[in-house]
């Protein structure tokens, strides 16, 4: 089989049966957030909305299909929150197509030199969405050759 | 196709009309079911029944941790 669905931030299972993938947080972690203050964005750990959130906006912009499937606490008493969404098989896309793809849907790098990107992120002015880690291994190439984000995060930017 | 533009529909289509798995590839999922949740074997438990001409064994976790990975092993 070609191609996987994994994360740094998730236990990723696959179920056979109805093919969707579950995917469980770490214990008491939800992946990033990178709040704007003064002007700047920041990092720093999300909160179980904030990453609910964020999963919100990858099924409005990007035509996943993400449920909430259960918050668990584990032996340690640690909060894990248990999504699902479709799996999809195929390759992960070379850089250079997955820039041209993302430049194709309207994204904008963050930061570039001669127009070449330095950055995983990238910001869409149409729709105001705001995507992090957009890097290869986020992303699933299918043999059609479409090329379908599967784990980034995405945030919409509230006008100013 | 390269330099084909989707909407978010067209992308939401393309996830849901993966082609089905086979029988390989159905055993390659559960083999990585099973590094993904379990240390060892001994963390399962295992139930065999035969369905459909196919032996299905499923296996039930014993760690707390993976108490929503019930998955199939199929043979």
């Amino acid at each position: 089989m070609s191609g996987w669905v994994a994360g740094n931030e998730h236990t990723v299972i696959v179920k056979p049966d109805d093919r969707r993938v579950l995917k469980l947080t770490h214990p008491d972690r939800f992946g990033k957030a990178y709040p704007r203050m003064g002007g700047q964005t920041v990092y720093q750990e999300a909160t179980p909305l904030e990453y609910l959130v964020r999963l919100g906006v990858c099924n409005e912009a990007f035509g996943d299909d993400m449920r909430l499937e259960q918050v668990m606490l584990d032996a340690e008493g640690a909060v894990r929150v248990i999504t699902s969404q479709p799996s999809i098989f195929g390759i992960h896309p070379e850089t250079e197509d997955l820039h041209r793809h993302l430049f194709e849907q309207g994204f904008e790098p963050l930061e570039a030199v001669d127009g070449f990107p330095t950055t995983n992120d990238w910001f869409r002015a149409a729709d105001r969405i705001l995507i992090f880690d957009a890097h290869s291994g986020n992303y699933i190439q299918t043999d059609n050759g479409f090329i379908i984000p599967i784990d980034i995060y995405a945030e919409k930017v509230p006008c100013a | 196709m390269r330099g084909m533009v989707l909407t978010a529909e067209q992308m939401r289509q393309v996830r849901l009309n993966q082609p089905p798995l086979s029988w390989a590839e159905q055993e390659v999922i559960f083999r990585r079911n099973w590094q993904a949740l379990t240390v060892n074997s001994s963390d399962y438990v295992s139930e065999t029944a035969s369905s459909n001409g196919h032996s299905v064994k499923t296996c039930s976790p014993r760690l707390p941790a993976a108490k929503i990975g019930v998955v199939g092993c199929l043979k």
